[in-house]
């Protein structure tokens, strides 16, 4: 009884442990700012409005579209992953990671490079005699663009709870004379719910907040409340509309999180045996060539940025980047030792605190998480840079607060990752392990820690490679003895340095895309 | 543990170093410190012995929006780099000590002058339509030819909510149509829009992967193609009914503790050492009479600059994006 008491207690210190520091690093900073800029109640003021309201519909729409599309496509992927030996299984699974980390532009762009004028598709069919065109700039390019960046995120988090479906059930189903279609509606489908619900939640909270990918690919007509936000919070006297939007956007993104949560209730299942028996289906290559045509075009289009130049590919921008003048190399290795001391240093915290977060799994945590997706960078830097005053913090000095910065922007995938995480841990080790009086220090490093190590050092790789692309928070707490990699891609575009400002995107793709391998390499070498 | 203590604690005491006495700060937008700054910063400090340190914080809106927060703690003895239409927010806010420069009269634009001296110009950049050569053999000379049917979803623009130069295309429009046209201009231009970015640097990269063969940008774009590329394939025009102008200004802040160098910087900004290094490196003109480099032949010829009055703009600019957005609305 005492032990259950102290396991119980100890939970609850985890919990409000990870709650207390969500609310000091996230909403605190926040809160200065409402308080200091948001002088009337303008939240239900701004939202009246027929423009606002008609684009508060329409980011509904599409992301509710999109994550349900996404859904659909995914689905077959997530079978083969997780119940087939497919080949090029850790591809597909890295591909799940995009979204998060490859900004809206490249993103952008990868779409152009197939889609575009000048596009894959567009060339096929000048072979064929028509005339070049562009399949962009229109509602359905957003949901496409969507459920492309989309569709991997429903083959990791239903494949990872699909793999887990006793084999036995599934053949038993069959056996009474169902087919595997037949079987997957009466078995697997009510079993996958929970995972398919949250799937939705992550690619409609990724959609819902999508910013220059609506912008870019949708054309004239088209803007989300984060487009909104942002044009507010760059016009200096509309800070109180950009906060109301903000604080309502955040509200939105909590109370889906809790919908979706109460709908799918919670995935605590007993971790199985993974089994991946079945046969690969003939429609397996009709599937899989175009989704990895798709579903790679960002990455290929942000690595090659670098040999993208005037009129055609080579290496001219390389050359210009490493000739003797060049303002990019004489800051390189300065802007890679910020990069690299910023994100590792908020990725521990952030493992740290989401580590403490999992373990009950509670609802909580995943609405606190949702909230912060609807907080923009910039916002959250503002907050920072009035708390660095309000704490007589040097100017030079203020990008340390990009630690937390960073650490509340990656949070949620990292809550994602660990939540998963702690559900599939076998806790009756940590009882067996007390048992033979092991002291909270050995449990963790000699259970939990040989356990979990992969998915911490995958989170971990993918929260730092979330904070070496961010910029927005960024850029606002720079000063001139610091710079990281993406504040100085923007240095050089907005000086012209165009050549150079390509081959660091490259740098940068390059640095984050070696980070996946080696995660997915780590997580295989676990499998296997 | 303690080994990575130490270096997390050197690290932040060596970051957190603070400024000397004779030390002039500035706050400004990006390109400026990784530009010019390099070229005319030392000079500056070679003539006046002191040390000026430049802050960007992104662009201008943000190095105001960081003198705004800062209030009277701020460090900066001057903001540079905000438009005609941005200063009118900081006017507003009276964030500026008025000074008028020694050699004011060096100054070729009295259109540009601000009556009360809280800022001074230091240079000026006209939008333009920028054409790819390869695709455009004919481009169009005026507003009315940029209607032409021949253009369909051929021009890409920045949105006048998120990008200055978005903005200042806008404003334009409301120059050469007036109020009552422009709305008409635009309802008329919508179908020869391919897609609208959220800043210059997506318009661009659209443009240069082909997408379309016409964007939104700046006169000089042409001279610098030459200049960095030995290209002449992207050129700039500015149709025939005048240009708008986008002017620079820098102003010292009331709360500087610096005022004497803050000053002299004000003057400085209008000498030759440093306005004959803004060709090259804003890729934007002089306000005063020194001589532009021969790679501007390349560039769009500004020959009649429209008038706007900043102070209309501040008034109606929400006005003016509404409109502008119920028309990209329309189906």
């Amino acid at each position: 009884m005492d032990k259950q008491m102290a396991q119980h207690y100890d939970g609850k210190v985890k919990d409000w442990f990870s709650i207390f520091i969500v609310v000091i690093l996230a909403f605190f900073p926040f809160a200065l700012l409402v308080s200091f800029f948001l002088k009337s109640p303008g939240v239900f003021k701004v939202i009246k409005t027929p423009y606002v309201i008609s684009v508060v519909k329409f980011t509904f729409f599409q992301a509710i579209l999109s994550a349900v599309l996404s859904i659909f496509i995914g689905l077959p992927g997530a079978y083969l992953l997780s119940r087939t030996r497919i080949p090029l299984r850790s591809l597909f699974r890295s591909l799940s990671m995009v979204p998060f980390v490859v900004p809206g532009i490249v993103m952008a762009l990868g779409m152009v490079g197939i889609l575009g004028r000048k596009g894959i598709l567009s060339l096929i069919l000048s072979i064929f005699g028509f005339k070049p065109r562009s399949f962009l700039y229109s509602f359905w390019s957003i949901i496409l663009a969507h459920v492309i960046y989309n569709f991997p995120v429903t083959i990791r988090v239903v494949g990872d709870a699909w793999e887990r479906i006793d084999e036995d059930t599934v053949n038993s189903a069959m056996l009474e004379g169902y087919g595997r279609f037949g079987a997957f509606l009466r078995i697997d489908l009510p079993l996958l719910f929970p995972s398919i619900l949250f799937s939705f939640l992550l690619s409609f909270s990724y959609c819902f907040t999508s910013f220059s990918v609506v912008m870019i690919i949708g054309g004239v007509r088209f803007s989300t409340m984060e487009v909104l936000i942002y044009s507010n919070l760059r016009s200096f006297l509309n800070l109180d509309v950009a906060l109301s939007l903000t604080i309502f956007q955040s509200m939105i993104l909590g109370m889906v999180s809790l919908i979706t949560f109460k709908l799918g209730g919670f995935i605590l299942e007993e971790p199985t045996k993974v089994s991946r028996g079945e046969k690969i289906p003939r429609w397996t290559l009709f599937y899989s060539i175009p989704m990895i045509v798709f579903g790679f075009s960002p990455i290929i289009s942000s690595i090659l940025l670098g040999f993208v130049e005037h009129g055609g590919m080579g290496l001219s921008n390389f050359m210009a980047f490493f000739s003797h003048d060049s303002p990019a190399l004489e800051n390189l290795t300065k802007a890679l030792g910020f990069t690299l001391f910023y994100s590792t240093s908020a990725s521990l915290f952030t493992l740290f605190i989401s580590f403490m977060a999992g373990y009950s799994g509670k609802l909580i945590h995943r609405f606190l998480a949702n909230m912060l997706v609807g907080i923009s960078p910039v916002t959250l830097a503002y907050g920072y840079s009035i708390l660095g005053k309000m704490m007589n913090m040097d100017i030079n000095s203020m990008h340390i607060l990009l630690i937390p910065i960073y650490t509340v922007i990656t949070y949620p995938i990292a809550l994602t990752i660990m939540t998963s995480t702690w559900r599939y841990f076998p806790k009756q080790l940590l009882e067996m392990a007390e048992v033979d009086g092991a002291d909270k220090f050995q449990k963790f490093f000699h259970v939990i820690l040989p356990n979990m190590k992969e998915e911490m050092i995958s989170s971990f790789l993918l929260c730092s490679a979330v904070s070496m692309g961010e910029l927005a928070a960024t850029l606002t707490l720079q000063s001139p003895d610091f710079l990281t990699i993406s504040t100085l891609i923007y240095r050089m575009y907005s000086s012209r340095h165009f050549q150079e400002a390509k081959v660091l995107n490259t740098i940068l793709s390059a640095m984050i895309i070696a980070m996946f391998i080696l995660g997915e390499y780590i997580s295989k070498s676990d499998e296997e | 543990m303690r080994k990575i203590a130490f270096i997390v604690i050197l690290a932040f005491l060596i970051i957190g170093s603070t400024f000397p006495q004779n030390t002039l700060v500035i706050y400004t937008y990006d390109s400026f410190v990784s530009g010019i700054a390099k070229v005319v910063i030392p000079k500056f400090e070679r003539m006046y012995g002191c040390e000026v340190k430049v802050y960007s914080f992104g662009d201008a809106g943000n190095a105001l929006m960081r003198v705004f927060m800062e209030g009277d703690k701020t460090k900066a003895d001057i903001l540079l780099g905000l438009d005609q239409n941005m200063i009118i927010d900081a006017f507003k806010k009276g964030i500026f000590e008025p000074y008028k420069p020694l050699n004011h009269s060096l100054i070729k634009y009295p259109e540009f002058l601000d009556e009360r001296w809280r800022v001074v110009p230091y240079d000026f950049g006209a939008i333009a339509i920028v054409y790819d050569s390869e695709e455009v053999k004919d481009p169009p000379k005026s507003f009315k030819d940029l209607l032409d049917e021949r253009w369909r979803r051929s021009i890409i623009i920045e949105d006048p909510r998120t990008s200055s130069t978005g903005r200042a295309f806008l404003i334009w429009t409301v120059a050469v149509f007036g109020e009552d046209g422009f709305v008409d201009f635009w309802r008329k231009l919508k179908p020869n829009i391919l897609t609208v970015t959220a800043g210059w640097d997506e318009a661009f990269q659209l443009f240069e992967a082909g997408e379309a063969p016409m964007m939104v940008s700046y006169a000089t774009d042409g001279a610098y193609s030459y200049y960095a590329y030995k290209s002449t394939r992207y050129k700039a025009v500015i149709p025939e009914e005048g240009a708008f102008v986008q002017v620079e200004y820098a102003g010292i802040l009331k709360f500087s503790k610096n005022k004497e160098f803050a000053k002299r910087f004000m003057e400085f900004l209008l000498m030759d050492q440093f306005q004959s290094e803004i060709p090259l490196n804003q890729w934007m003109y002089p306000v005063t009479d020194v001589e532009l480099p021969d790679v501007y032949k390349y560039a769009a010829t500004v020959e009649k600059i429209l008038k706007v009055d900043p102070s209309e703009v501040e008034r109606k600019m929400d006005e003016w994006i509404n409109k502008w957005l119920n028309i990209m609305m329309e189906k």
